[in-house]
């Protein structure tokens, strides 16, 4: 008996052999695909896709005129919401895990009769894109024959503007990659006479490409579909049709659920960094000029102190940067965009507020250490006051730039007022402080514990504080996620900043009792702990931020 | 490639720098680049490019897709949908197109697992695996009978897997009861054919959706839930009315020309009205009804009470609405009624089913182009559980209680007939309960996940613990269900094996082996093979060496039946005709060089009752069992969510850009006068409570549903927790979808999780 069952196991395992060994084995394909292979690979390699049949009528006969550039159009009564374009766009463009570049969104309508509609949404190769406008090394180019915004992935250098300029949140930034990358329309299809992944894709014949004018203008009240951005920021050219896309009343699947945004963090601590310095040295030529009139000139170490000081925030800064961008071995090109881009701007006018601020403290220093080198000494007076002043321009023109960078995206809570006066805030607030602790200045420390309050007052009133009756939607919203999401961010904001106030008084005492250095160095601290307060400012500026968006779905 | 603007704006002299101050190539646009496809596709990625194609249908739903298979080295690298299959024309829906993707996961189970002494699950080999699995039922049995040991099995396996199955638990291991989950989806419409056609025969076939001058859609979404028939519905060039009952404002029914948004479980009532009005208005077709059924005198007087009044004030539909879509579907030249799960998963599914069915005979409609009685089936083989599980029915649709029956199946597989048992299965929800009172000792499921479907979860899991020997083969470790197994048997998925599906309109499709299974997987085929083995019935199996020639055996049982496909030469005839719906017999094929790649039922008027009529069958209308009420005063609704999301997310899952399509979380559509009411916004999390649980989950404010109605997707584990455990009572099909519960706003929702 027990011979008998061995005997069964040894079988059965071989057995168990020979299953596995068959899971393995996929010529059984072979077999299969006999027939299937007579045909196809015999075919002429530019024979017609077998799906062409479907997708011909969805594609525009001709080519664009002058005037005109390829457009999607998309059937908001045809779209049933399956997402089948956005696992096309997915899986036919050979992109990343998670990655495509078409989005399906909902809204729903409630009058007359309850509506749920889907939009499907990709880049609307607008008529005036932002992501080319934006982009300081030009990684953007618009086609001029079809007009599609096509991205240059190994131009691009991943500072991810592009992702804040275009309101259609479009470019994604890989981080595989280290640059983003967006819909281009399939133009290799398009240009072989091929639909699109999501045109080819749709079960319901929704989206097609379509010949439209290059300049179709938006006025200010138009949007592409309910809750969408502005239309006349970018001119988008794709066209939604159907009756989903006349109705006004409509509230988004995703309304009221906002997500905190990319914080950014390089560019917070760059702006502030930057912004330290170009209010250090406005305050210290405020102090030299007003104490020349007074006929108390500022002691030449003391400006070359607090220029020192600025120079070394500023550097700090500029090195902290890079960390911001996915290609920064590519970043050489960023004067590229000087003509549209404020980036460009910004980084070419701080790249020479650093340079003529270097100058000035080296003539400084040289200065200062009395030098008997002829060459140095026949150099007249002014000349450091000169490349003070103009680091001073250049500086408070980058700062500019700095605000105008966001700006120009037209979101509501960066708008010009907002976003300059944070920004020259910091850049008040820190550049007292600082020149506080450069000079000893109690005067200077109570301006700073001032400033600091005032500006921590405003912010309350705008984003950190309670909702208010007068609160616009966005900022309500805003707030809600500066409550919620970043609560902690927010708590750290007003805590260093507060505390560095009352450094600030503590310095104060210290320096009216004329124990200079103690305040000095009180003062300092004062200074770091403000800077770090404006550094989470800074970063609830950047993830805090809401704006109108393409409909999108409960995630 | 025409100019860039800044090769445009360049002075001359600075043109040849253009490639070093802008980049117009370089490996990241390399990555992007495609390359002509060959084999009829288009411009390809690399990630896709193919040495050669072949074709399978998809194992999601029962739309069955065609897909197309890219090999390189005789392995799928990816897929895309197949142009020329007659089902859907070059689509697919996101489930389709990531199809291969989920078989990649760290939760595919690898090889077998056996709980150890101290609770574990832990690695043993086949050997090992397989003996304990005989040791353990085997010993089950001697203790408390042959029939104490059942299984349960799925929608999503091969019909020759199923027949495997069904023929070796029953005949060869001495099981008597056995269940699938077919029984949560297709177990109604399955019921209400055989009561009404005689036979479990859907009658359509997919080019009636382009057909129609009338469809209507009771309980069915299929903009959500079947999106490539909703393809063929959007074909249709007739400018069709379509009428959609549903107590949702779903994508179809905003689609429709009439949606008739009734209150929860009135559409028997509301059928039955507009039954009698199509009687009042004179729109019968006197010459069918005559010839060709029986029962009409019992409906007209049944359905005499149920005047477009009185229903009206019971569904919350105008008289008028009534009215109209009575008049539409009695007037329209061809009209086809068509029903999924909002009918089948109820406690008058059965009735409700053949009232539809009704209108369509009455109305003449049924056999002709764009006309007919159709349930959507749910899973991508649920009609092959139906035909082929050897559970209710004895395998091949037959009858347990027959003789002829017996002796007929015994013959043609070469079996003993004392084999055979002399009486169908126990239900699933019987099987489950007879876990309670010890009838049930042990049990062997087969890729399906009750403890996370089953109606009542909590209770379903409480069961399933109780259980001596509980056994799951699945693809992945981590459903619900195999963490709660003492043995688990990893089984090749979906594109790691091959067999037939057939899809809602009888087409029998092929799937093949693309992709080699993780580890030590092995094809559910394969499993029953080597349990045949170990069992010591290899001899019984011993013709069961492929799924082709298990085909074979099917072909050969089907002989004489409604589903006869004795007339397929084979897998190849059923590849290089995209599909054959079943009947096709050996006289078809005499007749005809191929078979039509579509074709309908019933066009000679003749049914599948001994006397060849449909019959019309009525019945009362019964209350909701657990109404809402002061503590509970909502009616929670049930369904799918999104078209990424299958069934208990089991595979969907485990695809990134799935997952990215639906909402994490589990989330409750309210209505925006009770969001107001309950003081929350769209997104806040609320806590949702039964009678039988209590979960949480975010709100969905939306004007889809009506007041004091709430609807889950049924993707999330937590639903079932609240649902209420009632059946059919004919189709012993669970209702999921009415049950009462309660809603509060959770404090401080908004930054849970």
């Amino acid at each position: 008996m027990s011979t008998a069952s061995s005997s069964t196991e040894l079988t059965a395992e071989g057995f168990l052999l020979q299953l596995l060994q068959e899971q393995s084995d996929l010529s059984a394909v072979e077999r299969f695909s006999v027939w299937h292979d007579l045909a196809p690979d015999d075919l002429p390699h530019d024979a017609a896709p077998e799906q062409a049949r479907y997708y011909q009528s969805l594609l525009p006969a001709t080519l664009p005129s002058v005037d005109e550039q390829y457009g999607f159009e998309v059937d908001l009564d045809a779209c049933s919401g399956c997402k089948a374009c956005v696992v096309a766009c997915h899986t036919l463009n050979g992109l990343e895990e998670e990655e495509s570049w078409r989005r399906v969104g909902a809204f729903t309508v409630n009058e007359p009769l309850p509506q749920l509609r889907y939009v499907t949404t990709a880049c609307h190769h607008c008529a005036d894109p932002g992501c080319l406008n934006g982009c300081p090394v030009i990684a953007y180019d618009k086609d001029p024959l079809t007009g599609i915004v096509r991205h240059l992935d190994d131009q691009c250098i991943g500072c991810k503007y592009c992702t804040m300029m275009c309101p259609y949140e479009v470019p994604q930034y890989s981080s595989r990659l280290g640059i983003v990358r967006k819909c281009d329309m399939c133009h290799q299809r398009l240009s072989v006479g091929e639909a699109p992944a999501c045109v080819q894709s749709c079960p319901n014949e929704a989206i097609s490409i379509r010949n439209v004018s290059r300049h179709k203008q938006y006025g200010p009240e138009e949007i592409l579909v309910p809750s969408a951005p502005r239309s006349d920021l970018t001119h988008p050219t794709t066209k939604y049709v159907g009756q989903g896309s006349l109705s006004g009343l409509a509230t988004p699947q995703d309304s009221q659920v906002d997500h905190a945004h990319e914080s950014h963090w390089p560019l917070a601590v760059m702006l502030v960094m930057t912004q330290a310095a170009v209010g250090l040295i406005m305050m210290e030529r405020l102090l030299a000029a007003y104490q020349s009139v007074v006929g108390n000139p500022i002691s030449p170490v003391q400006t070359l102190v607090a220029s020192a000081l600025a120079l070394g925030l500023a550097l700090i800064g500029l090195s902290i940067a890079p960390l911001h961008l996915g290609q920064p071995l590519r970043a050489w090109r960023v004067f590229l965009g000087l003509r549209t881009s404020w980036l460009s701007r910004e980084a070419v006018l701080f790249g020479k507020f650093v340079g003529a601020l270097l100058l000035a403290v080296l003539l400084m220093s040289l200065n200062v250490a009395e030098t008997d080198n002829l060459w140095i000494r026949r150099i007249p007076g002014w000349v450091d006051g000169l490349l003070l002043g103009s680091a001073l321009a250049l500086g408070i023109a980058g700062l500019f730039s700095s605000a105008m960078i966001y700006v120009v995206t037209r979101r509501e809570l960066w708008r010009f007022s907002r976003t300059s006066q944070r920004f020259m805030g910091s850049a008040v607030v820190l550049g007292l402080a600082l020149l506080a602790a450069a000079t000893g200045n109690a005067f200077l420390a109570a301006c700073a514990a001032m400033a600091v309050t005032v500006k921590l007052t405003w912010e309350w009133s705008i984003y950190l504080g309670r909702q208010r009756a007068s609160d616009t939607t966005f900022q309500a919203r805003s707030r809600r996620l500066v409550h919620r999401e970043l609560s902690s961010w927010a708590s750290w904001r007003i805590a260093l900043s507060s505390i560095g106030a009352l450094f600030c008084v503590g310095a104060i005492a210290l320096l009216l009792t004329s124990r200079h250095t103690a305040g000095s160095s009180v003062m300092l601290l004062a200074s770091a702990l403000m800077i770090g307060g404006e550094v989470f400012e800074r970063l609830l500026y950047f993830a805090s931020v809401v704006f109108d968006r393409m409909p999108g779905v409960m995630k | 490639m025409t100019e860039t603007t800044l090769a445009r704006d360049l002075p001359n002299f600075a043109k040849p720098l253009l490639p070093i101050i802008q980049r117009h190539t370089g490996t990241m646009t390399r990555e992007l680049l495609l390359e002509p496809g060959r084999h009829g596709l288009g411009l390809t990625p690399d990630s896709l490019s193919a040495e050669s194609t072949t074709t399978s249908v998809c194992g999601f739903c029962a739309t069955g897709c065609g897909l197309r298979m890219h090999l390189r080295d005789n392995v799928a690298v990816g897929l895309t949908p197949n142009s020329n299959y007659p089902v859907n024309m070059g689509m697919a829906c996101p489930k389709g197109w990531e199809a291969l993707r989920v078989l990649d996961s760290e939760d595919r189970a690898t090889t077998p697992l056996l709980r150890d002494a101290t609770g574990t699950l832990q690695p043993v080999s086949w050997h090992e695996a397989l003996n304990e699995f005989c040791r353990r039922f085997k010993d089950i049995q001697e203790r408390h009978g042959k029939h104490s040991v059942a299984f349960l099995s799925t929608g999503q396996i091969a019909c020759e897997e199923m027949a495997f199955l069904g023929a070796l638990a029953k005949f060869g291991m001495g099981m008597l009861h056995g269940d699938g989950n077919t029984r949560q989806c297709m177990a109604t419409a399955v019921t209400a054919y055989k009561e009404s056609f005689g036979f479990d025969a859907p009658p359509y076939t997919y080019a009636d959706f382009e057909l129609s001058d009338c469809l209507v859609f009771v309980g069915a979404n299929p903009c959500i839930a079947h999106p490539i028939m909703w393809e063929r519905v959007l074909r249709n060039k007739r400018h069709p009315e379509i009428i959609v009952l549903d107590p949702r404002r779903t994508e179809t029914a905003m689609a429709a020309s009439q949606h008739m948004q009734l209150a929860p479980k009135t559409d028997l009532a509301v059928l039955y009205a507009i039954t009698h009005e199509i009687i009042e208005q004179g729109l019968i077709d006197e010459k069918f009804v005559s010839e060709h059924t029986t029962g009409y005198e019992q409906l007209r007087e049944h359905v005499q009470q149920f005047t477009a009044e009185r229903v009206s004030s019971a569904s919350g539909l105008s008289v008028d609405a009534i009215r109209r879509a009575a008049n539409s579907i009695g007037t329209a030249p061809a009209c086809s009624l068509w029903w999924t799960m909002g009918v089948n998963q109820s406690y008058e599914g059965v009735r409700t089913a053949q009232a539809i069915i009704n209108i369509a005979l009455i109305t003449g409609n049924i056999g002709r182009p764009g006309t007919g009685a159709n349930s959507i089936t749910g899973q991508c083989n649920a009609m092959g559980s139906r035909l082929w599980s050897n559970t209710t029915n004895l395998i091949g649709h037959h009858k347990f209680e027959d003789e002829n029956d017996r002796a007929k199946v015994a013959e043609t597989l070469g079996i003993a007939v004392d084999n055979i048992p002399t009486q169908g299965s126990w239900s699933y929800e019987r099987i489950l309960e007879e876990i309670d009172t010890g009838a049930i000792k042990g049990l062997w499921l087969i890729a399906t996940n009750p403890a996370h479907s089953w109606i009542n979860q909590t209770e379903a899991q409480d069961r399933l613990s109780k259980l001596e020997f509980l056994v799951v083969q699945d693809m992945y470790v981590s459903t619900e269900t195999a963490e709660m197994a003492d043995l688990i048997l990893p089984a090749g998925g979906w594109g790691e094996k091959e067999g037939t599906f057939i899809n809602s309109e009888r087409r029998y499709g092929l799937h093949k082996r693309v992709r080699q299974a993780p580890g030590e997987a092995l094809a559910d085929f394969q499993i029953f093979r080597a349990i045949a083995n170990y069992w010591g019935v290899a001899e019984m199996f011993r013709e069961w060496t492929s799924p082709e020639s298990v085909f074979r055996m099917m072909q050969r049982l089907s002989q004489g039946q409604p589903c006869d496909i004795s007339g397929i030469a084979g897998y190849e005839q059923i590849e290089r005709n995209g599909g054959i719906q079943w009947p096709w017999s050996r006289h078809d094929a005499e007749q005809h060089p191929a078979p039509a790649q579509e074709r309908r039922l019933f066009g000679n008027g003749s049914f599948f009752t001994p006397d060849g009529r449909a019959r019309l069958i009525v019945d009362q209308v019964t209350d909701l069992p657990e109404p809402p009420c002061d503590d509970y005063p909502w009616m929670l609704l049930t369904g799918r969510g999104t078209v990424s999301q299958w069934h208990t997310q089991t595979r969907t899952s485990k695809s990134p850009i799935l997952r990215k399509l639906y909402p994490r979380q589990p989330y409750i559509e309210l209505n925006l006068l009770d969001a107001q009411s309950l003081g929350i916004q769209n997104g806040d999390w609320v806590q949702v409570t039964s009678r039988r649980g209590s979960v949480a989950a975010r709100a969905q404010v939306t004007p889809t549903v009506e007041p004091r109605q709430a609807f889950m997707p049924m993707h999330y584990a937590e639903t079932n927790q609240l649902t209420l455990p009632h059946f059919d009572p004919h189709s012993r099909q669970p209702s999921y979808k009415d049950c009462a519960v309660n809603v509060v706003a959770l404090a401080g929702c908004a930054s849970r999780r």
